[in-house]
């Protein structure tokens, strides 16, 4: 993968595995980074083993998989990011990306999967290494199977001998995406409920080969159909072959919920068991990963949560469900400000974002996500362009503000108004603002921000 | 002493690599470190031409290379090397010969930095790892590179003597059960293309066979690669191997475990793998039914059929073996009727039959719910076990709700009647009445359909803002070709607008339009939408109208032109078509707006549509005719041919009053289009275009005996005729469409209706037009005559049926089935054909656009089932009826009325010679029977059940055709009802749709 990258050090104090004890098996997974080197976050019993098992082997289907990139090219890629794991009050969660950043999987285990104690909170990584991921295949759910999330320190010093140490380089744009697909899922609204029975059977039906176009996931009669058609009932999906990872799974889940949002036409598909959740968050198209869609850099451009973020940021304990109302409430500030400063934080890898919740929750990326900010390339670009004083304002005229804004060998005009704002730019002429505002539109807003400072 | 600088740049200058690796022998590393610099900017230079063009046309490396990639290796720092990259590497032996004499301290690390380039640089790697130069890379892409029979191991006659000669290989090998690989780098990309003894697997087997690699380490770890679930082409190798070592029964049973475990794999081959060696066990006794029991849940959720039924007859046996796990194995099996298979749910259903326990309460739970989801031949069979156990939920009954029926009444009655007649809901109405359920599917003519829907009428542009944006818009998506029209309209509108900030405003579109200019084709000659979107912006904003030129004729297919374009920043050159197409018409209309816009004569467009889908009002015609007048100008008769084109058959009666205002020829034509009386005049196209605006699927007489024999839908309606042949010497079939009357000698342009049809291809003509045809330009080109589809299908038929099998991928040709999607678009022979094509196709896409098209076609009355079910058997050759099925079934899955409109369509298939009947028949029968046992319906068409009596099968087909003649109509079945009402109501909503559009 080209383009720039965070050189990031997975430092394991032993190797995750499923190792047979004398009292039934035990899934150790190893962790590392966040607030504590390697966190010890969990120990108890999977109540229900093998549909755990087949949750994280899901994960670890998306964390391999590449959806858009010819196979020759996987080796290089495939050496990338393990899940992380956020443990906060009552909810574990898995959250994994794909390395085209097309495709983010989330696994949250509810307090009915697993029986045992939390020990601590906080986010990190996990290390999930091909035999471990190949070794849960063979959980049933009659054994009997404890689960370990880090370990005690005692433990660790008696494994010192055994450190897994991997160096990664993680692309700017997968961590970019990784932040940004919490905005997306914010804005998405439901719009398929079916059993999981219809559910198991409509994955069943998906063609086997790849679908290039978008497609639209419909209602027929009690399950869903694909349809070529757009249609105000159906769900767009770019790269259906992305939802096949939901077919194993589907068989244990009592009900699929659809989420998605029209405008950007990304989706979330969840699989709601029992005793957990299985995210799907799929972006328009396999070959347009979050990270290029810019819905976060309006929120980023401007300043206008400056005094919000940091109070809210304050406000974070590791809940797993953050109630707008109420910080609201304490704050003495609108719902709307709540949410925009938590995009933002979102942005910034602070908190995620639970559609079956419909909250924010709290969890910090164990990833040093300052440059990622600094690095959205259209805000760099318009940063740049002010730097070389290349926006310059023609006209304001009540809601009406016009900028011309220097391109690559012509001027671009910029139209700022209460319906939108508009640009001569190719880039806007594509995708007229669905991909987010472009450099021109972007500097001419930290412009006008500037301006109303002085 | 080192080298000297001159004597560097002396080996450099001639090139010679073994020069300059001896000149560095014994150099220090200062020495070396000296010229690092020369060397690495020589190298750098060189890289601008590494490839020199020795003669015309061909190009040879850079002699000079060989020499600077050794120098650069000899003298550069790791830093520098890492800079180059692969540009720094000379041949191995001379690469092997600098390295082992200059013995840098980052040996290793360049090591691994090469591989993990690429795996390819194994062998010289291995040869300084064996000289203990660098420390061995542990690094995937070192065995991978192992795998390179060719360059790693090539010089040997087979991977076991190139295993041998380096006998310390022997240990690597393990590492190769343990990494996936990639495409090209993989135990089983490597044997696909490998003679047997080139291949790994022989090798590994004969090796093991020689006692130099352990056997049972070799049966664990190819056991061990199956568990890590590899991509499935790669783990079928080890599977495959696992089996080439031939394990003894011994040697199965003490990893019965393994087998049992790699029943959860995600790869099918794997599971089916690992049910095979189970049944071998199981064969043996050796396998104990509580692990088949304990293990075999995965293979019952299989999506493979005898993957599945495979699993069941394993648990049948343990059943058998142990009574007493009876209980579990009932219970086990029960998961598997979920499956979709009507085979494998029979299958369960034996097993439950044969080993379930009376009144078993879990097990009727669990078989309860799935009732419904059942095949419709098994359900009595499911419910009547059921009903004899206890505790099982009441069956679920359905009926038609009576307010519906008379709510549906009472909108059939407020229907004007002869949109509903039009509309086929009197036909619904009377088989309600008579509770039958066959409806004459409608066959209306689609100069007796209103098309004018008001929310649906195109709002032109309206200032020169919108203009730029819409404009700039179209040049990045040229998906709707509403948007390519209202540009052209606005542009022509508006084009006398030139404000002072003009040049400002429109600067970044005439930049973009420039850009694709100087990398594409040229505007106005047939190439494409873009082109002629570019020309015109040039045109507007830079008031240069500038046509391609034609050059000469391709130099080995004659049916392609060589033409050059002068984009204003450089010479383009591109291809085009011999003839002209509705493309080149297309692009004629827009250099005819093209040559008003560069000198600001703005003037309305005739043929701006007024509605979606091309349309226009035929009042607003008159309208903008009369304005033409009044502004004492002449159309351009592009303009007015595409104008009369697209009328539409609304308010024809009010605008024909309107337009005997209109003067001269032009008034004359649209008088006659709009069904007025004129003589027919001299301009052969336009009155061309008049008599297929006047009646689209008529012969017009006048205007044939005016101007005669200018071919299909010229003064005579084109009619077709499709044909089916073999190709010679392949098994392949392809599809040609005749047309009569025949197409002409001379191809004119402005007879645009006569360019929409098929054009003869000449026998070793391959690039031929249609295939670059883009989405934007099919979409655009099916506005040109909305009216009339059939020869849009005449001339698309043969390239889809072409490419049937997806053996290029041409994604446009999915757009060719867009117009059966639309309601109002009659199926007729060619539409049935490409329909019929669409369901068979391979491409997901296209087979998804077909079968949306045929529930909507089912829902709205369209289709003819039986003539649908005639066109699939006289496509029969060439078409796949697995693939049938699958769409066919997903179609019935829809509704009742589906399930019924494909039982027909499906009778509709069974004609011809039964001695010929296709091999895989059987999975339609399948489906015919499953649909008419859920409708309560027999095979009611005599010539598919006279086909069905002939027919001479065995096995399995022979029973399903049994069972099918054995089918009775059962009286008033409720779901026949329920598909009657849905046929209803779906006919009063479109009948209801249509008064819309005439308020």
């Amino acid at each position: 993968m080209s383009g720039p990258a965070l050189h990031y050090s997975y430092r394991y104090p032993f190797a995750s595995e499923l190792a047979a004890t004398p009292t039934g098996d035990r899934l150790r997974l190893a962790t590392c980074g966040g607030a504590a080197e390697n966190p010890y976050f969990f120990q108890g019993r999977l109540t229900r083993p093998q549909r755990t098992a087949d949750l994280l082997r899901g994960l670890g289907q998306i964390v391999q998989s590449r959806f858009h990139v010819p196979p020759a090219m996987l080796t290089r890629i495939l050496v990338l990011a393990d899940p992380v794991i956020t443990s906060s009050d009552d909810i574990l969660r898995f959250e994994a990306f794909s390395a085209c950043c097309s495709t983010y999987a989330r696994v949250d285990l509810l307090p009915a999967a697993i029986d045992g104690q939390l020990q601590g909170r906080g986010t990190t990584n996990v290390d999930f290494n091909a035999a471990m991921r190949a070794a849960l295949a063979r959980i049933r759910d009659g054994d009997k199977v404890d689960l370990s999330i880090g370990a005690e320190a005692l433990e660790l010093n008696r494994n010192r001998e055994s450190i897994v140490e991997r160096k990664v380089p993680l692309p700017l744009r997968w961590l970019k995406g990784l932040v940004e697909v919490q905005a997306y899922q914010a804005r998405m609204r439901p719009r398929l409920d079916i059993a999981g029975a219809d559910a198991w059977r409509f994955f069943r039906s998906l063609p086997r080969g790849i679908v290039k176009q978008t497609c639209w996931i419909e209602p027929a009669g009690r399950g869903l159909r694909v349809s070529q058609r757009s249609s105000t009932d159906g769900v767009a999906v770019g790269g259906m072959q992305r939802l096949r990872v939901l077919e194993d799974l589907a068989r244990h889940a009592r009900q699929l919920l659809v989420f998605a949002e029209t405008a950007s036409q990304t989706s979330t598909w969840v699989l709601v068991l029992d005793e957990a959740r299985f995210h799907l968050v799929l972006s328009p198209q396999v070959w347009r990963g979050f990270s290029g869609e810019g819905q976060v850099l309006a929120d980023l451009a401007g300043d206008h949560g400056k005094k919000v973020l940091p109070r809210v940021q304050a406000s974070l304990k590791w809940q797993s469900r953050i109630d707008v109302p109420a910080l609201a409430k304490q704050f003495s500030l609108t719902r709307d400000a709540i949410t925009a400063a938590l995009s933002v934080l979102g942005a910034r890898g602070l908190v995620g974002y639970d559609l079956s919740e419909g909250a924010y929750f709290h969890r910090e990326l164990p990833f040093d996500l300052s440059r990622v900010e600094m690095l959205q390339p259209r805000l760099k670009d318009a940063r740049k362009l002010l730097e070389r004083q290349g926006a310059q304002i023609i006209k304001q005229e009540g809601d009406l503000i016009e900028a011309m804004v220097a391109g690559t060998g012509v001027e671009h005009r910029v139209r700022l108004s209460v319906d939108g704002a508009r640009c001569t730019c190719p880039w806007f002429a594509k995708h007229r603002g669905q991909r987010g505002p472009c450099k021109h539109v972007l500097a001419v807003q930290i412009l006008l921000e500037a301006c109303e400072e002085q | 002493m080192g080298p000297t600088l001159a004597q560097l740049e002396e080996a450099l200058n001639q090139g010679d690599a073994k020069a300059c690796a001896v000149l560095f022998t014994g150099a220090t590393e200062k020495d070396r470190q000296a010229l690092a610099e020369f060397a690495y900017r020589r190298r750098t230079e060189l890289s601008a031409n590494s490839y020199l063009e020795t003669t015309p046309g061909t190009f040879t490396r850079n002699q000079l290379l060989d020499a600077a990639e050794v120098a650069v290796l000899a003298t550069c720092s790791f830093s520098q090397l890492k800079k180059l990259g692969v540009r720094a590497v000379p041949e191995e032996k001379i690469a092997h010969q600098v390295l082992a004499d200059r013995r840098p301290a980052w040996l290793s690390d360049w090591a691994r930095m090469l591989l993990e380039d690429n795996p390819r640089y194994f062998r010289l790697i291995r040869m300084l790892e064996r000289e203990d130069l660098c420390v061995h890379p542990e690094i995937d892409n070192f065995w991978l590179g192992m795998l390179d029979t060719h360059g790693a191991l090539g010089r040997f006659t087979s991977v076991r003597e190139g295993l041998l000669a380096d006998p310390g290989l022997l240990d690597e090998v393990w590492r190769l059960f343990e990494i996936e690989g990639n495409g090209e780098f993989s135990l089983a990309a490597r044997d696909k293309y490998s003679r047997p003894e080139g291949k790994w697997e022989t090798a590994l087997v004969q090796l093991s066979d020689e006692g130099r690699l352990p056997r049972a380490r070799l049966l664990d770890s190819s056991l061990d690669a199956l568990a890590r679930d590899f991509a499935q082409f790669r783990a079928s190798w080890f599977s495959r191997f696992h089996e080439a070592l031939q394990p003894t029964v011994a040697e199965r049973v003490e990893r019965a475990d393994r087998y049992l475990q790699l029943l959860s794999s995600k790869i099918p081959p794997t599971v089916s793998f690992a049910l095979k060696a189970l049944k071998i066990l199981d064969k043996a006794a050796r396998l104990p039914a509580g692990a088949v029991v304990a293990h075999i849940g995965p293979a019952l959720f299989a999506r493979q059929k005898g993957t599945v039924l495979e699993a069941l007859r394993l648990l049948d046996r343990a059943a058998q073996r142990e009574p007493d796990r009876k209980v579990r194995v009932t219970h086990g099996a029960a998961e598997a009727i979920r499956h979709e298979s009507a085979q494998v749910q029979e299958a369960v259903l034996d097993l439950i039959q044969k080993h379930g326990v009376p009144n078993d309460a879990k097990l009727a739970q669990l078989l309860g719910p799935c009732a419904s989801e059942l095949s419709a031949s098994l359900r009595p069979r499911l419910q009547a076990w059921l009903e004899t156990s206890e505790g099982v939920p009441a069956r679920e009954t359905a009926e038609v709700q009576s307010t519906d029926v008379r709510a549906l009444l009472q909108r059939a009655r407020k229907l004007d009647r002869n949109i509903a007649k039009l509309a086929g809901v009197d036909d619904a109405l009377a088989a309600v009445d008579e509770a039958r359920c066959t409806l004459p599917s409608l066959d209306f003519d689609p100069m007796a359909i209103p098309r004018l829907d008001s929310d649906r009428r195109i709002k032109p542009i309206e200032d020169l803002d919108e203009l730029i944006d819409v404009f700039a818009h179209v040049l990045e998506e040229q998906g709707d070709p509403m948007e390519v029209e209202r540009v052209l309209d606005g542009v022509s509108r508006l084009c006398d607008q030139r404000p002072e900030d003009f040049a400002a405003r429109t600067g970044p579109l005439r930049k973009r339009a420039l850009d694709h200019l100087a990398k594409g084709a040229g505007p106005f000659v047939g190439c494409g939408v873009l082109a002629d979107l570019c020309g015109v912006a040039r045109a507007w904003l830079s008031g240069e109208v500038i046509l391609p030129v034609m050059d000469r004729v391709h130099q080995y297919d004659e049916t392609l032109h060589e033409y050059h374009y002068d984009s204003a920043r450089t010479q383009t050159g591109f291809f085009r078509y011999h003839l002209p197409t509705a493309r080149t018409f297309l692009s004629r209309r827009a250099f005819a707006v093209a040559r008003r816009a560069a000198i600001g004569d703005a003037a309305p467009l005739l043929a701006a549509p007024t509605h979606a889908g091309g349309w226009i009002d035929p009042r607003e015609l008159v309208k903008r005719a009369l304005l033409l007048a009044s502004l004492r100008r002449e159309g351009d008769s592009v303009d007015q041919i595409q104008a009369l084109l697209r009328l539409a058959p609304d308010h024809r009666d009010t605008a024909l009053k309107a337009a005997q205002k209109i003067c001269g020829e032009f008034g004359q034509t649209v008088r006659y289009a709009l069904g007025g009386d004129e003589p027919i005049g001299d301009h052969s196209s336009l009155w061309v275009a008049a008599a297929r605006a006047r009646n689209p699927c008529r012969d017009d007489e006048e205007v044939e005996n005016k101007h005669p024999g200018l071919g299909p839908d010229a003064g005579q309606a084109a009619r077709y005729q499709a044909s089916v042949r073999k190709r010679a010497q392949t098994k392949y079939h392809t599809l040609r469409v005749q047309v009569e009357p025949p197409p002409p000698a001379q191809w004119e342009l402005e007879r645009v209706t006569v360019l929409l049809n098929p054009q003869p291809r000449k026998p070793d003509e391959y690039h031929h037009v249609e295939t670059r045809e883009s989405t934007a330009d099919l979409r655009w080109m099916l506005t040109v005559w909305p009216m009339q589809l059939e020869s849009w299908f005449a001339r698309a038929l043969p390239r889809f049926a072409d490419n049937l099998d997806w053996w290029e991928a041409q994604w446009a040709n999915r757009t060719l089935l867009d117009p059966l999607l639309d309601p109002d678009v009659p199926l007729k022979p060619m539409a049935l054909l490409m329909l019929a094509l669409g369901l068979a196709a391979k491409e997901p896409g296209e087979s998804g656009l077909a079968t949306d098209a045929l529930i909507a076609a089912i829902d709205d009355g369209r289709l003819d089932a039986h003539k649908l079910g005639a066109t699939l058997a006289f496509l029969a050759p060439m078409i796949k009826n697995t693939r049938l099925v699958r769409t066919l079934g997903q179609a019935a899955r829809i509704s009742p009325l589906h399930v019924h409109g494909i039982a027909q369509v499906i009778q509709g298939v069974l004609r011809g010679d039964p001695a010929s009947a296709p091999r895989d028949l059987q999975a339609l029968l399948e489906l015919l029977k499953e649909s008419l046992t859920e409708m309560g319906e027999a095979v009611t068409d005599a010539e598919a059940r006279g086909y069905l009596e002939k027919i001479e099968a065995s096995g399995k087909t022979a029973r399903l055709v049994r069972e099918l003649l054995a089918l009775e109509e059962k009286p008033a079945a409720l779901i026949r009802s329920q598909a009657l009402l849905r046929a209803l109501e779906h006919r009063i909503g479109r009948a209801e749709s249509w008064e819309r559009r005439l308020e």
